[in-house]
Order: structure tokens, then C-alpha cells, then sequence
């Protein structure tokens, strides 16, 4: 699928959905199978193993597309994604065989699940146990808040195994896992966002993805590295989807006998937001080309453009409510949905606080 | 010096402009290894060099120095 039929699919398949969904806080179980059936779960997924074998760049669009009208729905495809890159980059060719074909389709849903109580973005203080027993592994935790949990069945579960944290490959059919819906929250409603508890639940060997000591070391970071710039372009999406509500809205409503563009102050919020959109588009098409070369910038350029992007979409959608008035309050109007979606993306993929923190260090290394 | 240890001196140069590192420098012992470092480490040596390492070569000690790095890329090149 090119760019212009995944914008066809967006407006046809996804848009309509997207009020019900946030409403309903969740998806009817046939739109999940058209996303299926159009290859968006298996869009980053080699073609050998029925994905759609797209770029970074191609990933980032999908990400934009889908994310200018549903966050929800690009929340679940970020999640799923996020797994399915883990698996292809650090998977065996046995693991990879096991999963990446169901990946593709969506017959199998994945969830990425790290976030505990007391340890989000922080990965030194995964409290998950895994014990290593003679034909596996045996672990024991409680993972919080999983974004498309309720309906994954599988996660890529972190715990710690003696001095390392491991990544693990667990089925939500296993023995001792425990699924549990999180009623919808301030934004991306219809997330599915689960509770993931883990009661001695025994994975064979296999189930460890990667090398012993890999977890924190390298699929973590990858896969958060992935995770970070597809949210970034869903802010993005979310940018210019209110940009264009509010730039119509400001074309069309008139106040003082002429249209609230020709007010300046309203002017200056719309030069804010297309500012913010441009500098977004920027940051994340070079944090793209740089992850693609491999560059040694690569890793800040991330979590730039994602703190940046996520700003950008909480500060242009509130400007957007604010041109829209009442209109923009209302239940069914698009900027406050996105209000609070970009909320959220304040929040996922490490708090603004812990990138904040990362971005200094990185950038004091390198002066 | 090598030309992968050239190479990956002129990665870590462009990481860390300000520190001069030398051949058996133990990068991790330093400090200056973040675990986003730990990653574009191992996806410059993959890249640059297009060999896809191993899993059992995915350890802390192949990347400590510049030289264990040259080392684990001429392995692959031979």
C-alpha cells in the first residue's frame, strides 16, 4: 500500500471509528481485523515473513497518517510494532518463524510490556523477577499500564534474572499470566491498556530474546528507540490535524465583522502552531535519517524529536480548542480528543521529566 | 591503526569531541557508555563494516576498547 491508499484507508476505515472508539473506550473487533487485513500490523515487518517491509520513513508516515485520526489506534500499532521490530532486530530464526508471520496479519497482537508500579521509563527498577530453572524460565510480576494488553496475545515481558534485565517472549496463554482492563483513562481511550500480572509463569529457554544480558543492554533501547519516533509522528499527525481544523475555523467564523484570521492575536496562535509543526516534521525526519545511517547522533536525535513533537501536539491542540471556542469543547469536536491524546504522549515511551534527563547527558557527553 | 579502528576512533570521536580515547581505553569503565550508546555501539559496528554479529559476540567485553571493537570486526571481515 503507497502513501495515498493508507490515506484512503485512514478516511475510510480509521477516522470514521475514531469519536466511537474514544466514547466507547475501546474498538469493535472488526476494524482491528480490517487494520489487519490492510497490512498496518505487519507495516515494519519483513516481506519474507508477510509484512509489509517498509522503512523507517514509511513507518514514520503511517504513524502521522493513522495518528491525525486516531491516537488510540496509532497507540496499538506503535505497541505492536515495537514488539514485532524487537523480534526481528534480536529474534533467533526459530523465534522469528514462531511470530513474525501472525505478527504480520494480526491473527497475533503483541504488547510491549514494561511499565510496572514503581519502574516506567526506568528500567533499574524493574522489580519482575525471572528465574532461571533447567529447561527455562520461571517469572513472577506485575506489569502496569500495557498499551493494547487487553487484547495482545503476546508480551514482551522485562524482568530481572539475576544482575541483568532479560526480555522475554511470554504468551498470554501461558500458565500464571493474569490480563486485567484498565477502564479508559484521560486520553487514547481506546488504548486497551491492561494490567499484565505474572504468577510463576514458566517460559521455555526460547522465550529469552536475545543474548543472556541483552534486555536493558540493547532490545530494550531499540525497541524504545523505535517506539519514541512512531509516537513523535503520531504528535505529529495529531499537529497538523488540529492545524487544519483551527486554520479553517479561523477562515470561516467571523467576530467583529470579519474572520478570526484577520484578528492578530489569532494570527499569533496559528503562527505558533505551524512553527511547532514545521520544527516537529524537521526534528523527526532528521532523527529518521540519522537512525538509518546509523549516525553516533542518532539516539539524542530521538529523544528530541519525541519531547519535541510531544510539546508541539499538547500546545498546538490546546491553541486549536481555544480557536474553536465552544466547538472545540464539544464532545464530538477532534481538538479536544486530541487535547487530551497528546496528553498522554507527554507521559508514554519516558516521561518529558526522563528525557529531559537523557537529552542533558547525552548532549554533556558530547561537548 | 587499523582502518576499522580508525573508523570506529572517528565514532566515538564525533560521540565524545571533547575526550581523547585511546586504542585500549575502557570506555565503559569511563562512564561515557549510556545504555543508548550501548545500541548505536553495536548498530554503527553492524553498519559500517555490514557484518550482522552473533548473538554470543553481543558482549560488554568486545566493546570495552577501541581495539576489542577492531578485533571483533576483523573476525567477521576474514
Amino acid at each position: 500500500m503507497d502513501e495515498r491508499g493508507l490515506q484512503a484507508f485512514v478516511a475510510d476505515h480509521v477516522r470514521p471509528h475514531a469519536l466511537a472508539a474514544d466514547r466507547d473506550g475501546q474498538f469493535a473487533p472488526d476494524l482491528l481485523e480490517r487494520i489487519g487485513a490492510a497490512g498496518l500490523w505487519g507495516w515494519n515487518i519483513a516481506a519474507e515473513y508477510g509484512g509489509g517491509g517498509h522503512t523507517l520513513a514509511e513507518c514514520g508516515a503511517l504513524h502521522r497518517q493513522v495518528g491525525a485520526a486516531c491516537s488510540s489506534a496509532r497507540a496499538l500499532l506503535t505497541a505492536h510494532q515495537m514488539t514485532a521490530a524487537a523480534i526481528q532486530r534480536w529474534g533467533n530464526a526459530a523465534q522469528k518463524a514462531r511470530w513474525l508471520t501472525d505478527l504480520s496479519t494480526g491473527r497475533t497482537l503483541a504488547a510491549f510490556a514494561l511499565s510496572e508500579a514503581g519502574a516506567g521509563s526506568d528500567l533499574q527498577g524493574i522489580e519482575a523477577r525471572a528465574e532461571a530453572v533447567p529447561d527455562g524460565f520461571v517469572i513472577d510480576g506485575e506489569k502496569k499500564w500495557i498499551t493494547g494488553g487487553a487484547i495482545a496475545s503476546v508480551f514482551l515481558v522485562f524482568a530481572r534474572c539475576g544482575a541483568a534485565v532479560e526480555a522475554f517472549l511470554v504468551p498470554r496463554a501461558a500458565a500464571g499470566v493474569a490480563v486485567c482492563g484498565i477502564p479508559p483513562m484521560l486520553g487514547l481511550r481506546a488504548a486497551m491498556l491492561a494490567d499484565v500480572s505474572l504468577r510463576r509463569t514458566k517460559v521455555a529457554s526460547d522465550a529469552r530474546l536475545g543474548p543472556a544480558d541483552a534486555g536493558f543492554r540493547f532490545v530494550a533501547p531499540a525497541a524504545l528507540e523505535f517506539g519514541r519516533a512512531m509516537v513523535g509522528f503520531g504528535c505529529l499527525g495529531m499537529a497538523l490535524a488540529c492545524l487544519r481544523e483551527a486554520t479553517e475555523h479561523a477562515h470561516t467564523r467571523r467576530a467583529g465583522g470579519t474572520p478570526l484570521v484577520n484578528h492578530q492575536l489569532v494570527q499569533g496562535l496559528l503562527a505558533e502552531m505551524v512553527t511547532a509543526v514545521r520544527t516537529s516534521d524537521a526534528l523527526l525526519a532528521k532523527a529518521i535519517a540519522l537512525i538509518d545511517a546509523r549516525d553516533a547522533e542518532a539516539g539524542l536525535a530521538v529523544l528530541v524529536a519525541k519531547y519535541q513533537a510531544s510539546q508541539a501536539a499538547v500546545s498546538v491542540s490546546r491553541d486549536a480548542v481555544q480557536i474553536l471556542g465552544a466547538r472545540g469543547c464539544a464532545a464530538d469536536s477532534l481538538v479536544q480528543r486530541f487535547y487530551r491524546d497528546a496528553k498522554i504522549t507527554e507521559i508514554i515511551e519516558g516521561s518529558n521529566e526522563v528525557l529531559k534527563g537523557l537529552i542533558a547527558r547525552q548532549a554533556g557527553l558530547m561537548l | 591503526m587499523s582502518s576499522a579502528s580508525a573508523a570506529i576512533a572517528e565514532f566515538l570521536q564525533r560521540h565524545f569531541p571533547a575526550r581523547a580515547i585511546g586504542d585500549t581505553d575502557d570506555i565503559f569503565e569511563s562512564g561515557l557508555v549510556t545504555s543508548l550508546l550501548a545500541l548505536q555501539l553495536v548498530n554503527f559496528v553492524e553498519g559500517r563494516f555490514r557484518i550482522q554479529l552473533a548473538d554470543e559476540d553481543l558482549v560488554q567485553s568486545n566493546f570495552r576498547t577501541i581495539a576489542a571493537m577492531a578485533a571483533l570486526v576483523e573476525k567477521y571481515q576474514r
